[in-house]
């Protein structure tokens, strides 16, 4: 039993509740920022900032299209920062939903190793070093409450719940809005626990919309057991 | 003495410069109000020099609302009762609290003498249960009481009990009422507002008619006697509100008025009334006479505007906005120093002027900045990048601000020319932040609007955006 996020951004309207929400539930501060000439804020994800609606203005087959993007760690299946970092006692899954989860015990790590060994350019490290990213708010997971970001999404663009439950509604979805858009897409939903569905080229939204096909960064540790590992992935979830 | 309440007039008003001036005027002031804010404080405001203005302003922290218990009516006539989540901090109080008590120091000191003393001395004045404010003492005083024993078509009611609705209510004061509209709200059977019940009425329109109240008598639709045909049938069969069962109105929304249908126009049941009771001759009416213009709609120019002629009319603007002639009331029409045409709107992630939302650091994270959103091509043309600060000024004042290039702005054609839009969120103000360099979009805006109502016109006037 594991959970799945499911994110329909074209039910987004970048409300920012889900920013937040998260902040709100973790007892993050607000950073200081500027209006850069845009509506997001604040600039990126930060050890203070988990949850991060990306906003692009961008012309799509000559029309103006205003794409909004919830930026948040993907609790990948495999994660090479926790295969990176090799010390269940800084990274470790939890059992339960699968979450990747980070201890302060991150403040052993190499830093920049850990957030280049990411797919998604998530991890943030505070100035001593500690990382932070989104827990899937796996405390109230357990008490059988949702994530914060979810439970407060007015749009339904939000989504948890079993991962199969959550890979059937993205197909579904998926279908559904292929009527509409035929370049779709759900962003690789195989590998990750937050399955995001885009409208048009995930390049529009942000350059880190999916993983990288080189699995660099990767340590040699971590290329070594992925070796070895039996290919039980190999099996479509969609068959 | 001027007593505010949250809102913000230096802020949220037209032409706010001209009222943070009037300010000045006055001998005294009172204002309650969660945080400090531009109104309370406009005394200490940018352009003010305290030491020449003589108004004594009081501060009174208020509770937010929902540290208050109390009723909040929304504009579908529900009045719905909530309950105290958090204590207020610190000294703060609710509204209630603070009037019953100002009150009670106002009848004090008119006990032994004050001029026309006997409205303030005799008024009812006793809302407060063990020294704090009652809101359900209020929420009965406002349903209404019988003051004696009253006999109202065959039912005897006891003084001092509540009054059910606001057909028994009396015309020789052997009834009180704060406001017959919410006669039933709070009656023998209870705290009608405080209801939570998801039934739905027997016509399955989504009407919960026992969830929270509604004004009148919890008739949730208004002249319901018009979904009905002249015998009393509903023109919608699946979507019904009332019917007539051939004896009574049964099921559904609380028929407007109990009298029967009309039958026929030919020979009509005299007993009947046609269905919208409060208008003059029983029909609904698509136009109220006695406006100050209408009853067509028609095409003028904003007060200030960038043509020169009103293309669609002969006459250029309503001849009937009203206007003010101080010297203050400036309006720059076709002026070649305030050449774009500005307008203004609200942002998610603050609410109104902004006087509570931008002490909220989240929130103020999302939204930092006042801005102007222009078109890509109006900044080419002034040379303005994205991101930088700028001056946008009107004839009323000016303001400095964060430039939002975007395509989601586009000039607009008119006439052959090109005219520029730019457009202001209305949700900033000196105090907050502490900078004081984020000020109110209605610094701009002028002092004009519509003919019956004043509404503003914050939505289209001229103004002149320059690089700092």
């Amino acid at each position: 039993m594991s959970k799945s996020f499911f994110i329909d951004t074209t039910l987004c309207t970048a409300c920012r509740g889900c920013q937040v929400a998260c902040k709100q539930w973790h007892d993050l501060p607000a950073e200081t920022t500027e209006n850069r000439g845009t509506y997001q804020n604040p600039a990126d994800l930060s050890f203070d900032t988990y949850k991060l609606v990306r906003m692009r203005e961008t012309i799509v087959d000559g029309r103006l299209r205003w794409l909004f993007f919830p930026d948040q760690c993907r609790h990948c299946l495999e994660a090479p920062c926790l295969e990176t970092a090799g010390d269940p006692a800084a990274i470790f899954y939890d059992e339960s939903s699968g979450a990747v989860i980070y201890t302060a015990a991150t403040k052993n790590l190499d830093a920049a190793e850990i957030i280049e060994s990411c797919p998604y350019n998530i991890p943030r490290k505070a100035p001593d070093g500690t990382l932070a990213k989104c827990d899937m708010c796996y405390d109230r997971v357990a008490a059988g409450m949702q994530p914060a970001c979810v439970k407060t999404c007015p749009t339904g663009a939000m989504n948890f719940g079993e991962r199969a439950e959550m890979l059937d509604l993205a197909q579904n979805r998926l279908t559904a809005v292929r009527r509409t858009h035929r370049d779709a897409t759900l962003l690789d939903p195989d590998d990750i626990r937050v399955i995001i569905m885009v409208a048009y080229a995930p390049h529009l939204y942000h350059e880190h919309a999916v993983a990288s096909n080189a699995g660099y960064g990767i340590s040699r540790q971590a290329a070594l057991r992925r070796m070895l590992r039996p290919l039980k992935h190999l099996v479509s979830p969609f068959a | 003495m001027r007593l505010r309440r949250p809102g913000l007039l230096t802020c949220s008003g037209a032409h706010a410069g001209k009222t943070r001036e009037a300010l000045k005027n006055l001998d005294w002031m009172v204002n309650v109000n969660i945080f400090d804010n531009e109104t309370g404080s406009f005394w200490r405001g940018p352009g003010m020099d305290p030491a020449k203005i003589k108004t004594e302003v009081f501060f009174l922290p208020a509770a937010v609302s929902i540290e208050k218990e109390g009723s909040i009516t929304n504009s579908g006539r529900w009045s719905q009762w909530r309950y105290e989540g958090p204590k207020p901090l610190g000294k703060s109080r609710p509204d209630g609290q603070i009037i019953m008590e100002l009150g009670n120091k106002i009848k004090a000191q008119y006990k032994d003498g004050g001029t026309f003393p006997e409205p303030i001395r005799n008024l009812k004045w006793d809302y407060l249960s063990k020294g704090k404010y009652d809101p359900h003492a209020v929420a009965k005083e406002i349903n209404g009481y019988f003051l004696e024993d009253v006999t109202v078509k065959d039912k005897t009611f006891k003084k001092g009990t509540l009054v059910p609705s606001f057909a028994y209510l009396q015309a020789d004061g052997s009834t009180s009422s704060g406001n017959w509209l919410y006669c039933n709200s709070y009656t023998e059977k209870g705290n009608m507002a405080a209801r939570r019940s998801m039934k739905d009425a027997s016509n399955n329109i989504g009407l919960y008619p026992e969830f929270a109240w509604c004004w009148p008598v919890n008739r949730r639709i208004i002249y319901n006697r018009a979904s009905v045909d002249l015998q009393g049938q509903p023109w919608d069969k699946s979507h019904w509100v009332i019917k007539w069962d051939g004896a009574k109105w049964s099921g559904g929304d609380v028929p407007d008025g109990g009298w029967p249908p009309i039958g026929s126009f030919d020979n009509p049941n005299l007993k009947s009334r046609h269905a919208f009771i409060m208008r003059k001759h029983g029909h609904g009416q698509i136009f109220g006479p006695g406006r100050a213009d209408g009853p067509l709609p028609e095409h003028y120019e904003p007060m200030e505007c960038p043509v020169e002629k009103n293309f669609m009319s002969a006459t250029y603007t309503n001849p009937t906005a009203p206007t003010y002639g101080t010297k203050a009331d400036v309006y720059m029409t076709c002026d070649p120093r305030y050449p774009y045409v500005g307008t203004t709107y609200r942002v998610v992630e603050h609410w109104q002027s902004g006087v509570m939302t931008r002490h909220q650091p989240w929130l103020m994270e999302l939204q930092p900045q006042m801005f102007v959103e222009m078109s890509e091509e109006l900044a080419t043309l002034k040379g303005i990048k994205n991101g930088e600060r700028v001056m946008a000024a009107s004839a009323r004042g000016k303001l400095e601000c964060t430039a939002i290039v975007t395509k989601r702005m586009q000039p607009l054609q008119v006439a052959g020319t090109t005219i520029h839009q730019v457009g202001f969120p209305w949700c900033f103000g000196w105090q907050k932040p502490a900078s004081g360099k984020e000020e109110s979009a209605n610094l701009l805006t002028p002092s004009t609007g519509d003919p019956n109502t004043r509404i503003p016109e914050t939505k289209a006037f001229m103004v002149n955006i320059q690089k700092v």
